[in-house]
């Protein structure tokens, strides 16, 4: 890598700040994510010519041929983006079958319309879909549950609560595997955590900070459990009117979607270790799930292609872009030795730091960037797998989510939600609502962290 | 993936289910401008319309007993009211142009009629249009009842009143008639707008609205067959013009009696679609409900 004057490096620094504030204003804004990522690759890669920062020519693959590929193309992280439109795809196929919402009802119904029942079983939904699908599809299909059930039970006051607990909880949910939230799959394929790994040691954590979570919401919102049979039987006629078989167009299709989720867990859960597939990666299992899947609606296979979330995929591109030229530019070395500062306050004091600074970074603006530039900074400084940096930058751009309403896609979507009901949510009058929440999480992953990784 | 979708999924999922709930007449008032013989004549005529029930299929007798409001005993829409008051009955069997001329009531039920319908929550059972005689050779016990309304789902006193008439062995026509000309605005609204498939708008909105109460009448005549097996209950649910439907209904399955219901949240009776009907059908008994 060839020398680069310092007057550059603060050039692609303030650019790199300039589109973080954007992505942190992108409502105030009225602009996409990708956009303000795809307008920064565009300037980047235009100075990064013009200052010669990016290493121009064919690329060489393993072979030792030559490919003319162009240089902003081979910057990308491909195996993050194959991982996640193939989970998209996959995830918006199953979803067609019925399942998702038949588990969702099935467990509504469960509950008897004890309020405090359903908070616990949404609660639990609410992980398990964000741990197993993504953070925004779960508050979606659990926030839009949630409403229609209260309203149906006549307890729509409890509306807030439930969806400010549902919100939190996606991030809480959204550490438990490896492919639950982008930070995590980008900052575990940098570490070479696997998706086993990953799991083992995050499941305490979200089991003790989703217990935390509830207990917590139980007391400051008065959530009640039904006294007498007389409430307890009206409660449970009402919520026994859901049909879960309502959405299921196809017992069969139903039944093969089922079967698929579980392998797709299973093979993600075991890629590493067999053989092949340990090869060709996470992303080609998603990727291959999500096709096979298609093959239920084979006719219509562009519903599914124009459904995927393209403004997400190009914000993944653009912005894997940036931060490759950042690195060349080396911004991010310079982020890193600001960064060291921290590190080297020791293993107590570093990792619990870097954990509080990334939460803080992300409750303001997008996670994926910060954990993405903290990634590449800790692979730069050779951190070893094992070790709980890594985690510092998992757990802190995850729960920073909950700081703010725009902290995470999912608490957007929960803000959203409450505004569609006519709850007035305003941003202090969240923050102020998920402080106490958002502190729990962190002082728990904190005393986690230093204490058992 | 649109919160929109997974909401309208859910509300899909929400099924009103029928609840079987006898209904026990104990006490029923005949209110009528007739006095003396007269009125004790369309008393015993009107008590075929309201059978006391043998003790089967509901293993009980009902002791009903009448009462008989003649023209005499009251003088004004408040002295009716307060008689009602006083006898409180199950039912009220009320004679149609009540102290009325009919030649003034083209488009009306009289004053005494609103002010039961709006003011009283008891049902109110509307003699047809007829002379006492034609009353006489017309009125028999119901065996072919008509349960009408465009909230039927959900409903399920509306199909229990209907039960109780239908009792023992008649046939019982739960019908549901979606308003057609609203449908029709509805979708050429939707057909001025880009964005919405007119299309497909107009078969998801047909199927949804007619699915609903399709639904709620197959799972109300599965409940029926275990619960009242000598009943015959038939569904009828369709897209049309109401009054001209219901009226096409009536005639084709020669309906002795017709139920709706009158009460509604956002209404007052004197709004409601069994008004215009009470009004529309002179030659029918109705129960308002």
């Amino acid at each position: 890598m060839h020398q680069i004057a310092l007057g550059v490096t603060l050039l692609f620094l303030a650019l790199l700040v300039a589109m973080v504030a954007a992505l942190a204003f992108e409502e105030k804004l009225h602009a996409r994510k990708s956009l303000i990522t795809g307008t920064a690759a565009v300037i980047a890669v235009f100075l990064a010519e013009v200052f010669h920062v990016l290493p121009i020519g064919p690329v060489v693959n393993v072979f030792k041929e030559k490919l003319h590929i162009p240089v902003y193309i081979a910057g990308i992280e491909w195996e993050v983006i194959a991982i996640i439109v193939g989970s998209s795809l996959f995830v918006d196929v199953a979803s067609r079958s019925g399942l998702f919402t038949w588990i969702a009802i099935k467990l509504t119904k469960r509950s008897g319309g004890d309020p405090r029942m359903l908070l616990y079983f949404y609660s639990l939904l609410t992980i398990l879909f964000s741990a197993f699908l993504n953070n925004v599809t779960a508050m979606v299909i659990v926030g839009s549950l949630t409403a229609v059930s209260l309203e149906r039970l006549n307890r729509k006051s409890l509306l807030l609560a439930f969806l400010l607990v549902e919100g939190f909880l996606t991030n809480v949910g959204g550490l438990l595997t490896l492919i639950s939230s982008v930070p995590n799959i980008i900052v575990g394929q940098a570490a070479g955590i696997t998706f086993l790994q990953f799991m083992l040691k995050s499941t305490p954590y979200v089991l003790l900070a989703a217990v935390a979570t509830v207990l917590l919401a139980q007391m400051r919102y008065s959530i009640p459990s039904l006294q007498s049979d007389e409430e307890r039987a009206l409660a449970k006629q009402r919520v026994s009117a859901f049909d879960e078989n309502d959405g299921i167009h196809s017992p069969r299709f139903f039944y093969t979607s089922g079967i698929m989720a579980v392998l797709l867990i299973l093979l993600f859960a075991t890629t590493s270790y067999l053989p092949y597939l340990r090869d060709l990666g996470l992303g080609f299992v998603a990727l291959s799930f999500g096709i096979l899947m298609l093959w239920a609606f084979k006719h219509e296979v562009g519903k599914f292609y124009s459904g995927l979330d393209w403004d997400l995929v190009w914000f993944f591109m653009t912005l894997f872009v940036v931060i490759n030229v950042m690195e060349h530019a080396e911004v991010l070395s310079l982020i890193g030795s600001a960064i060291g500062g921290i590190i080297d306050l020791g293993d107590v004091i570093g990792s619990a730091g870097l954990l509080w600074c990334s939460a803080a970074a992300s409750s303001v603006t997008d996670n994926i960037p910060l954990a993405a530039v903290l990634a590449k900074v800790l692979k730069a400084k050779e951190t070893l797998p094992d070790s709980s940096l890594w985690w510092s930058v998992i757990f802190g751009s995850n729960l920073g989510g909950n700081l703010t309403p725009i902290g995470s896609a999912s608490t957007v979507v929960a803000v959203t939600i409450m505004h569609k009901h006519e709850i007035r949510m305003s941003f202090i009058g969240f923050i102020r609502a998920a402080l106490p929440f958002a502190l729990l999480q962190i002082i728990l992953a904190t005393a986690y962290l230093l204490l058992f990784l | 993936m649109q919160i929109d979708e997974f909401e309208s999924q859910f509300k899909s999922a929400l099924k009103e289910h029928y609840t079987y709930g006898p209904v026990s007449i104990e006490s029923c008032a005949l209110i009528t401008d007739l006095v003396g013989a007269d009125a004790v004549r369309l008393t015993n005529i009107v008590k075929r319309l309201v059978p006391e029930l043998p003790g089967t299929p509901y293993q009980r007798t009902e002791r009903l007993s009448w009462h008989t409001l003649g023209g005499d005993r009251y003088s004004s829409v408040k002295s009716m009211l307060a008689e009602v008051e006083k006898i409180r009955p199950d039912i009220l069997v009320v004679q149609r142009n009540l102290k009325t001329d009919p030649d003034d009531l083209v488009c009306g039920l009289s004053n005494y009629l609103d002010a039961l319908t709006q003011t009283c929550r008891t049902p109110v059972l509307l003699l047809p249009e007829l002379t006492l005689d034609q009353l006489e050779e017309q009125i028999s016990e119901p065996l072919e009842v008509m349960v009408q309304t465009p909230h039927l789902v959900g409903d399920s006193s509306l199909i229990n009143w209907g039960l109780r008439f239908a009792l023992p062995n008649g046939r019982l026509y739960l019908v549901h008639i979606e308003n057609k000309r609203v449908f029709d605005q509805y979708i050429d609204i939707i057909s001025r707008i880009p964005e919405i498939h007119t299309d497909i708008a107009q078969d998801s909105l047909r199927e949804k609205l007619l699915s609903l109460p399709s639904e709620f009448i197959e799972q109300a005549r599965s409940v029926l067959r275990s619960k009242e097996p000598m009943i015959d209950v038939h569904g009828i649910v369709e897209l049309g013009h109401r009054i001209v439907d219901y009226r096409r209904l009536i005639e084709t399955h020669n309906i002795e009696l017709v139920i709706t219901y009158t009460q509604d949240e956002h209404l007052t009776a004197i709004n409601t679609i069994a008004y215009s009907l009470a009004i529309a059908f002179r030659d029918v008994p109705i129960l308002l409900l």
